[in-house]
């Protein structure tokens, strides 16, 4: 908020311009500092990101084994993303072959499923796989 | 819906409220208006105050007013931008760095909005002007958006533009780059 004092005259005691307190500035340096070590972490996510943006317009193109070879790009960067694991495995069981199915198993491992997530996977993963799923209890 | 007395939002986002009034103050100095008195952040209503002197200046009074909407908006979208990529990938674990900034970049957003007073005071020096010109009217619809904003903060407006100006960038930035990468 913003006053404005329209009774102010000359002798009332006007604060340097330009001149901060330390504390203010000693908070703005931790700001930065955190901002600098963040973006250092940056080249870790956005590359993945950035691959799962591109395997997600493949799919769209129906560029299935290019999608494969993005988030297999992509995993590698961030392996322990569900989000990129979740999308290998779905493009993984639209290939026909054994191969792509047991790389999509291993994306799989150890993940849990919201039913969303679930009602998508199915609708691509084939049914002998499906069996190997059970349903947990909501924490 | 729920709602949470303003002074404990002030509390929990208290970098925001810091920042918010450090950019008036940094508008008031780089517009040469003197600046009395300054509290960053106390526990109350106002959460922060900036005490200057009076001015005529539309200009100076347009960034003093402003000045907290383009400060805290970029320093939100920084800080939040790798943390919203990597929550995005919903990785099983993150550097617990990313939910501090996330913490403080949020904290800036939902005090980017300039207060009623502040449009108040913008307003005056515009009425003071005397003329009812392209300016005029520009300062009536900022006054009411102002307004509409703060009216909305009720409804969580503030943290819902903290939000979307963290998640904008990054997405803008991801989309653009796989989009043009895969036309290549």
């Amino acid at each position: 908020m913003i006053e404005q004092n329209p009774n102010a005259d000359a002798n009332e005691q006007v604060l340097e311009a330009h001149k901060y307190p330390a504390w203010l500035l000693g908070v703005a340096g931790v700001i930065v500092v955190a901002s600098i070590y963040s973006l250092f972490l940056t080249p870790k996510y956005y590359p993945a990101a950035s691959l799962l943006g591109k395997a997600e317009k493949a799919d769209e193109a129906q560029q299935v084994q290019q999608a494969v070879d993005l988030l297999h790009q992509a995993v590698a960067k961030v392996p322990d993303s569900k989000k990129i694991r979740l999308e290998l495995a779905y493009e993984d069981f639209k290939l026909p072959s054994q191969e792509a199915h047991e790389d999509a198993m291993a994306a799989l491992d150890g993940i849990t499923m919201s039913p969303d997530e679930w009602a998508r996977m199915s609708t691509v993963m084939p049914a002998e796989y499906q069996s190997q799923f059970k349903e947990t209890e909501d924490k | 819906m729920f709602f949470i007395p303003g002074f404990i939002i002030g509390i929990i986002t208290f970098p925001g409220v810091i920042i918010h009034e450090m950019a008036h103050r940094i508008f008031c100095d780089i517009s040469g208006v003197r600046v009395f008195k300054v509290c960053y952040f106390r526990v109350g209503n106002p959460s922060g105050y900036v005490l200057h002197e009076h001015t005529t200046d539309l200009k100076a009074s347009f960034l003093i007013t402003v000045g907290p909407l383009i400060v805290n908006t970029v320093l939100c979208s920084l800080l939040t931008f790798t943390p919203a990529i990597a929550f995005s990938l919903k990785p099983a674990h993150l550097h617990p760095i990313f939910y501090v900034l996330a913490w403080v970049g949020l904290s800036m957003g939902m005090h980017a909005f300039p207060s009623n007073q502040d449009a108040k005071n913008f307003e005056a020096v515009v009425d003071a002007t005397g003329k009812h010109g392209l300016l005029y009217w520009v300062s009536k619809a900022f006054r009411g958006l102002i307004f509409v904003a703060n009216l909305l903060r009720m409804v969580w407006f503030d943290l819902i533009y903290a939000v979307a100006v963290a998640w904008v960038l990054p997405h803008l930035l991801l989309h653009s780059i796989s989009l043009s990468d895969f036309n290549n």
